[in-house]
């Protein structure tokens, strides 16, 4: 093959793969990062449910949580 | 339904935190950090804030109330078996801590052995401390109440 026609094959491969890699794998997306209780009371236990999602296209795996 | 901990492409999760008020006073904020296989981003901070409102020390009370509900939950439970510094720690130092209600442990610690225990086993009059003895009312017994006499004289 002349030199020209591998370099445009090779440059199609990997602008084929690129875009492929660049999404495998699983993605963590929470829609909400922060969340304030407002005025409480020193006898109060307040409680919150932070939804997230997978956005990716493998499975995401939760590994540890750990609070200050 | 995912688990907390796999979930699949699209899945969704929770993740519940709780926050504990007790014993804290004005703006506070806790974070929680998750730690996922997510490659662009295996560590996401959560944050949570809240304004805690005091409203257990708002009108001045007799001093002995300290030794009932709710007030004992925080000042004098968590002192229950204890001696010395770990006593002070949690019977004392709430109000002694320097800026609140009584003597810091400095100023305190000059005082002479005897004017302490007397203080501490009955009290002072018009101020939000109490006599601690088991004969004033209070929770000490008197070996406990000389740990914490000990631990005041003892230099840093």
């Amino acid at each position: 093959m002349e030199k020209k026609a591998v370099s445009q094959l090779l440059t199609a491969i990997i602008m084929i793969m690129v875009p492929a890699l660049a999404h495998a794998g699983p993605s963590i997306f929470f829609p909400e990062l922060k969340y304030s209780f407002g005025s409480v009371s020193q006898q109060e236990k307040a409680e919150h449910y932070f939804e997230f999602l997978n956005k990716g296209d493998q499975d995401l795996v939760v590994e540890k949580v750990s609070a200050s | 339904m995912a688990s907390l901990s796999h979930l699949k492409p699209g899945e969704k999760g929770k993740i519940h935190v709780t926050v504990d008020a007790a014993g804290k006073r004005g703006p506070i904020s806790k974070t929680v950090q998750v730690f996922s296989n997510d490659p662009k981003q295996p560590v996401t901070t959560l944050t949570l804030t809240m304004l805690v409102r005091d409203a257990l020390h708002i009108k001045p009370q007799a001093a002995a109330k300290i030794f009932e509900q709710p007030c004992s939950s925080c000042h004098v439970e968590q002192g229950r078996g204890k001696t010395g510094f770990e006593l002070f720690r949690a019977d004392c130092f709430m109000c002694h801590n320097a800026g609140t209600a009584g003597l810091s442990i400095s100023l305190m610690s000059k005082k002479p052995e005897g004017y302490l225990r007397d203080v501490i086993r009955d009290g002072v009059e018009n101020t939000p401390m109490p006599g601690w003895a088991r004969g004033k009312g209070g929770p000490l017994t008197d070996a406990e109440i000389e740990s914490l006499v000990k631990t005041i004289k003892k230099p840093n």
